[in-house]
């Protein structure tokens, strides 16, 4: 169990985490591999994966800052 | 953009699914709310699954090998007296071509014969040099602009007899070492009956091997039957599959 203060600073962590280093990361993956020589074939099998990879980060990201508004907004003192 | 490069970039990724998933496998412990937990799995599991979609990644780019790289592997073995078959899809049609004569013709300095049946000369000649193709290592007989406005030789490409006439006259111009590229041999099929394409290929194929000249023979694959295909194949000394 932890204090509410505690409870932000953590669902802040992993929504930084997915936000800034996850999700940057892959889009520059995707645009690279756009620009990139290799087989169409196979840039779309990777494309395919590497974009369900960044939808559901996506998603990480809005369940996260959902937390956040419920816990931040919330009358618990404890989680 | 390097293939070293994309490795380096989805191990990355994976580094960070990993340090994602412990993170929250950490959280897990610690909170007790319903509601965050459930959420927190949720993200966590997938995190795991994440990991192993950057697993098949690594593998996917790791064993890649560019299929030019692949053509080009399977066109060292062309020699002077080589007949090999080029059986494509359309969607590879003008890029395989592309390569193939850029191998042969700028890489290992073949002098080429092109039997332009498919497209007109004028038409190929913008798109090798588009493609950085030496084209002033080629000559050409064309069967798609009969009649029409063109200062190289023509045939119409139900002739059979006289295409098979011209090739063997202008290979005489040609120094060697050199190749009769013949594009398409599919096409020829629309102008004639199968059998007659059949013996004009297998004359071809003789003459050729006797004159000291190769043969590329392109067959666009969704311009003929398997059947015809797998005879073609058979007189060849190799089918460089697209």
């Amino acid at each position: 169990m932890v204090g509410r203060r505690e409870a932000i600073v953590m669902l802040v962590e992993g929504l930084q985490f997915e936000e800034i280093h996850v999700t940057n990361k892959v889009q520059m993956f995707l645009m690279k591999l756009r620009r990139s020589d290799i087989d169409e074939r196979v840039k779309a099998e990777i494309e395919k994966k590497a974009s369900h990879l960044l939808e559901e980060t996506l998603e990480h990201s809005k369940t996260l800052t959902e937390l956040l508004k419920e816990v931040a907004g919330g009358s618990q003192i404890e989680y | 953009m390097s293939i070293e490069e994309l490795l380096s970039d989805v191990k990355e990724i994976r580094e960070m699914e990993v340090k994602a998933r412990d993170l929250y496998e950490a959280q897990l412990r610690r909170f007790s709310d319903t509601s965050i937990v459930k959420a927190l799995s949720e993200i966590s599991h997938d995190e795991e699954e994440h990991i192993q979609i950057a697993s098949e990644l690594i593998q996917v780019i790791e064993s890649y090998k560019p299929e030019d790289s692949i053509l080009k592997e399977a066109l060292t073995a062309f020699t002077e007296t080589s007949a090999f078959l080029l059986s494509l899809g359309i969607e590879n049609y003008q890029k395989t071509n592309r390569i193939t004569l850029k191998h042969l013709v700028n890489e290992r300095g073949f002098k080429c014969l092109y039997v332009a049946v498919n497209k007109p000369s004028s038409s190929l000649i913008e798109t090798f040099k588009a493609g950085d193709v030496n084209v002033d290592a080629l000559s050409f007989i064309d069967c798609s602009t009969v009649g029409g406005e063109t200062r190289r030789p023509t045939v119409s490409p139900e002739n059979l007899t006289e295409l098979s006439i011209a090739i063997s006259e202008l290979l005489k111009k040609v120094p060697e070492p050199r190749y009769v590229h013949l594009d398409s041999v599919s096409a020829l099929y629309i102008f004639n009956q199968n059998d007659r394409v059949e013996t004009f290929t297998h004359s071809l194929i003789r003459k050729l091997k006797a004159d000291k000249a190769g043969l590329i023979l392109v067959a666009v694959k969704n311009e003929m039957d398997e059947k015809a295909l797998y005879r073609l194949r058979s007189f060849c000394d190799k089918d460089l599959k697209q």
